[in-house]
């Protein structure tokens, strides 16, 4: 037998002479591999630029051609237009168009008119429509990019033997990219790496682990940025344990501290993370198992099948991770404002719009919105990257996917010690919001001990009247804002995946939209166009804070039904209708039933993400501090004077919005499952 | 109960022209099968019939009612559908007492007790009774399928669509389901549309076939003549084999005489009465490998010779393959007859069984007057 068969390799190899090469791998290939590798890179980036910058080509081509010859465009577009709207008028019934119209008045009066006030805004000054305020921004010190040697000083010891290490200064918008970018290099790496590790490996301790790993998720940079300040202070939690360990060596620890744009990296990566790691891991867990073993059959294995395969597949969930932390790190203005007494943590963008709104009294510094504009360039080229990878993604999982018996493998004990060995420090890193949140909310006031003394008496904020308060303001603004995202959000959902209307993507991406918008231009909008009309009576915030909620929570619901929906094959509905059941007896007796959970699910991230809103909070919050919600307070708090106010009460406060998210997430994880990546909003 | 008739429908997906020009009368208490190759627009005819789809133009009419429009909750049709369709969240009895939730026969709906006995007396029918408290998750593909048409079969609806009911069961099961479907058919004489792409199938169950292929219907005719007369070259195909001849029209007369590349004339008819064939237009003639025989039965017989390529004993009958020049033919031969590879054969096949086919297919029935798609030559 094995005689036959070598003498027809072998022959086969004759025949193949020619085609057939050396497959060896000399140890000098590494370095030109590397720089293959390298290069490979930069292309790949370039191709990306090239192929967005021909994205948007295109569509400006697409509009100029129309002018070109517009008295035939026209004729085509209106019979277009008509069979367009016998379509609509086919596939709606009255209910739908109840929906729709609804949902259409929400977001034109809610989120499109408020941004486009913003533009206007930004283009118009006393003397009429100009391009003054740009140029003005542009020819402002602060915003243009800066080389000064001096600000590249990044270490800078102190007069105590400390190290401070700070951001570099670059001007504002500079600023603003280049901490984005570095934060969301952090995410992917850390991400990326946690979700094949949770989705590849199967090891003692692994439902922890992903347990664990899902804290960061909630936890806004606002709570965490206090936390953190505190937590790696010179004088700090970390700085005493290491300098006390360096100690019993005889050894010398130098006291390090975070300031400036450098903190904000730090917080935010250590925050947005999740982000990437909860859509790698959907990816990877979506890669259809048989897509994996097809290439190992062919022979691929360890680090080719990963490069070749699974990490292609998994890219566009990635990708969507990946701008959403850079957007996200882009319009946070939490972690700024926790530490704006250094004056470079102020040098960015958003905290630029808070500050021209909250500095003037009343008035709005006409500034603002030229600000916000650029923010929302940033934000809306994001938008539209996501959709596009988000829309590649759904190719990728295919077929079934591998929830139902997922690709993992067992380690050997010896690479389990090993992999915990670099799997818990990391991790340890990855949950320092948390950790240090909580730590700070129950150690003494400016106590250096090693073991601080713990104490409860941060909690006593919760006594507080005007604490009290503002919880119950949150919860009313979120229950309302919920409650009203149910009702629309599953309309919307059912309207985009069900209704072949014309015009569905343009609705999907509005209604999809705020998870990118900044809430901070959201805001600015609030108050140039409706500041003192009914919408936003002067000092009465309380409806408008609503809404902010209801548009900006938005898409986790509709994500989360249209998930739902799409799992749900519209043959059930249609089986249904053909044994005679009308629409509405469909829609409660076979639809509600089969995406109920996932629109529960959705309405509770829907609620916690509004419990712990940021930035729109604080803005509104400030026209009335009577009618604003905890996060504007828990701001106050830390800025005042401890004992009673201060960083330890803000954290006890944090502490409690922690452990209310955490339920949530628990229970949205164990129903959305793999599906996790619906919790971002994607 | 009901003659569902389709006038000139066309229906398309972006590009894709799913199913184009179709005129068939499906008429009462029959059963008629959708027939051909996959992604031919089976699926779509059946579900413009069920209301899951608008025509983009044409009608649809159930009797004399223009149901066009009518949504398909109001058609009172049973579907089964390819994919099942089972409801995931309710258990098979549920699924199949649904529609008998709904449905009320003038004005009074069925008490507990009738929806009890009719969903068992059907989940028996299937041949899976007892296992009606299980959800669908927990049925293997075949049993799965049954549910499907458990549910469509239990409303008794007016018109039953069935959409490859039986593709996953085993031959045993699928032919006792078969039956099931015919007996109940019968009985109660309701319309049906059966889709399959299995020919035996069709041609074994059905009163009307209609060969489909690429969005139009070729042939829409009992088996008998669809096999016998296939009206296009696809159909002469699809339907049973034959052996293809390439030649251009020499005369025409009571029959047509073709002449073949190698000059060879045979004589033959052509079962498309009415087209009008021009002398020289390039033609295919058809024969089924049974209808080629060894010996003359008259001095009209075409003489065919080939050379023989393999000889294949299947039993009753010995399978001839041989070349005609270029072309591959096949001759179904009685066992006795003697034949070498690489040796000469001659075979006589009657004019009457020689079927003489215009190339192009839907395009050459629309030439045809008073053929259903005379003209329409518009797409
Ligand atoms: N929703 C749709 N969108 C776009 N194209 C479609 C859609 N449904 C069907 N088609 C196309 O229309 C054509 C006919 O499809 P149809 O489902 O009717 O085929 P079929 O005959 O039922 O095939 P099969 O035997 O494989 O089920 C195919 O080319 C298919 O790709
Ligand atoms: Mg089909």
């Amino acid at each position: 037998m094995s005689i036959v068969e070598t003498s027809t390799i072998e022959e086969q190899i004759e025949l193949q002479d020619l085609d057939l090469e050396e497959a060896g791998f000399p140890l000098s290939d590494i370095p030109i591999q590397i720089l293959f590798a390298l290069w490979g890179g930069i292309l790949w980036i370039l191709n990306k630029l090239y192929s967005l910058f021909r994205w948007f080509f295109d569509k400006l081509q697409r509009i100029y051609s129309f002018f070109r010859s517009p008295g035939q465009n026209t004729r085509i577009l209106t019979v277009r237009f008509r069979a367009a709207a016998e379509q609509l008028l086919h596939e709606m019934d009255r209910l739908s168009w109840i929906q729709l119209i609804a949902i259409i008045v929400v977001f034109g009066l809610f989120l499109i008119a408020p941004l486009a006030s913003v533009v206007t805004g930004s283009f118009i000054t006393e003397s009429g429509v100009s391009l003054d305020l740009i140029i003005q921004l542009f020819s402002n010190p602060a915003y243009v990019p800066q080389w000064q040697p001096s600000n590249f000083n990044w270490i800078r010891p102190t007069g105590a033997g400390n190290v401070e290490i700070w951001g570099i200064d670059l001007g504002v918008i500079l600023n603003s990219v280049y901490v984005a970018v570095a934060v969301t290099i952090i995410s992917v790496i850390l991400g990326t790496t946690f979700a094949f590790i949770i989705a590849r490996y199967e090891f003692p301790g692994k439902g922890i682990l992903r347990t664990l790993l899902l804290f960061p998720m909630l936890s806004t940079p606002f709570i965490g940025a206090i936390g953190i300040k505190w937590f790696l202070n010179a004088n700090g939690f970390l700085n005493n344990w290491a300098d006390a360990i360096f100690g019993v060596f005889g050894l010398e620890w130098t006291r390090f501290e975070f300031h400036g744009l450098m903190a904000i990296i730090i917080v935010q990566g250590f925050s947005l993370f999740s982000l990437v790691y909860l859509n790698a891991y959907s990816s990877f867990m979506s890669i259809d198992p048989s897509l994996e073993e097809q290439a190992e059959n062919l022979g691929a294995t360890g680090f080719r099948l990963f490069r070749s395969v699974t990490l292609p597949l998994a890219m566009p969930g990635i990708q969507a991770g990946a701008i959403l932390t850079f957007i996200l790190s882009i319009e946070d203005l939490g972690t700024p404002i926790v530490y704006a007494e250094d004056l470079q943590a102020q040098k960015v963008l958003a905290f630029q719009v808070y500050d021209s709104i909250v500095g003037e009294s009343g008035s709005i510094d006409p500034l603002g919105p030229a600000i916000g504009m650029i923010l929302l360039v940033f934000a809306l080229s994001g938008f539209f990257a996501i959709r596009k990878y988000a829309s590649l993604r759904s190719y990728a999982s295919g077929s079934k996917g591998g929830q139902w018996n997922p690709r993992t493998r067992t380690l050997r004990r010896k690479t389990t010690i090993l992999m915990y060995l670099i799997i818990i420090p990391v991790l340890l890193f990855a949950l320092i919001p948390q950790i240090s949140v909580v730590l700070l909310s129950v150690v003494q006031y400016r106590s250096s001990a090693l073991f601080p003394p713990l104490t409860l008496e941060n909690y006593g904020i919760l006594w507080n009247q005007d604490i009290q308060n503002a919880i119950l303001n949150t919860l009313k603004y979120a229950g309302v804002a919920t409650f009203g995202i149910v009702l629309l959000g599953v309309s919307a959902a059912y309207i985009i995946s069900r209704r072949n209307i014309p015009g569905r993507t343009a609705i999907d991406m509005l209604v999809t939209s705020p998870i990118a918008l900044p809430g901070i231009v959201i805001a600015t909008g609030y108050f140039t166009l409706f500041y003192n009309t009914p919408f936003f009576p002067m000092g009465a915030p309380a409806f408008i804070i609503t809404m902010s909620y209801m548009v900006r929570k938005f898409p986790f619901t509709v994500r989360a039904a249209y998930a739902g929906l799409q799992q749900t094959p519209i043959a059930l509905e249609e089986a249904s209708l053909n044994v005679g059941a009308s629409r509405n007896k469909t829609f409660s007796s076979i639809v509600v039933p089969l995406i109920g959970v996932s629109v529960l699910a959705g309405a509770l991230l829907s609620f916690v993400y509004c419990v712990s809103e940021v930035s729109t909070s604080l803005l509104l919050g400030g026209a009335n501090y009577n009618e604003a919600p905890l996060t504007y307070w828990i701001r106050d708090v830390n800025q005042g004077l401890p004992p009673i106010f201060g960083a330890g009460p803000a954290a006890a406060l944090g502490v409690i919005m922690m452990a209310l998210q955490m339920i949530v997430i628990t229970l949205t994880n164990a129903v959305l499952k793999t599906r996790a990546s619906a919790m971002t909003g994607i | 109960m009901v003659t569902i008739t389709l006038k000139n429908l066309r229906k398309t997906f972006g590009d894709v022209i799913a199913t184009d020009d179709v005129n068939m009368v499906l008429e009462d208490g029959k059963l008629s099968t959708l027939l051909g190759p996959s992604g031919c627009g089976k699926t779509t005819l059946l579900r413009l019939i069920a209301g899951f789809y608008v025509p983009d133009r044409g009608e649809i009419f159930f009797d004399d009612r223009n149901v066009t429009d009518l949504p398909p909750n109001k058609r009172k049709t049973g579907m089964c559908f390819q994919s099942y369709a089972l409801w995931p969240h309710m258990t098979v009895f549920d699924n199949i007492a649904y529609g008998l939730k709904i449905k009320r026969v003038q004005g009074q709906r069925y008490t507990k007790n009738a929806i009890h006995k009719r969903v068992h007396d059907s989940l028996e029918l299937v041949q899976m009774s007892g296992l009606g408290e299980r959800t669908p998750h927990q049925l293997s593909g075949g049993q799965q399928q049954r549910v499907a048409l458990a549910r469509a079969l239990v409303i008794e609806p007016d018109v039953l669509l069935l959409d490859e009911p039986l593709s996953n069961l085993d031959a045993k099961l699928r032919h006792e389901m078969r039956e099931e479907i015919l007996r109940i058919q019968s009985e109660l004489g309701i319309t049906t549309v059966y889709v399959t792409h299995d020919q035996i199938e069709a041609l074994s169950i059905s009163d009307m076939v209609a060969v489909m292929d690429e969005g139009y219907v070729q042939q829409y005719a009992p088996p008998r003549e669809i096999y016998d007369s296939p009206q296009t070259l696809f159909v002469a195909d699809f339907i049973g084999k034959c052996t293809f001849l390439d030649g251009e029209i020499s005369a025409i007369g009571d029959k047509l005489s073709v002449r073949l590349p190698d000059g060879q004339i045979v004589k033959g008819i052509s079962p498309l009465s009415g087209y009008p064939f021009e002398i020289n237009e390039p033609v295919r003639c058809a024969v089924r490998p049974e209808d080629l025989h060894n010996n003359a039965t008259s001095s009209e017989d075409n003489l065919i010779s080939g050379i023989v390529k393999q000889v294949i004993f299947v039993g009753s009958n010995i399978e001839v393959h041989f070349n005609v020049g270029e072309v591959s033919a096949t001759s179904l031969l009685p066992p006795e007859a003697k034949l070498e590879p690489n040796s000469l054969v001659k075979l006589y096949a009657p004019p009457s069984q020689m079927m003489v086919l215009p190339m192009g297919g839907v395009d050459a029935l629309r030439k045809i007057p008073g053929h259903p798609l005379y003209a329409s030559t518009e797409t």
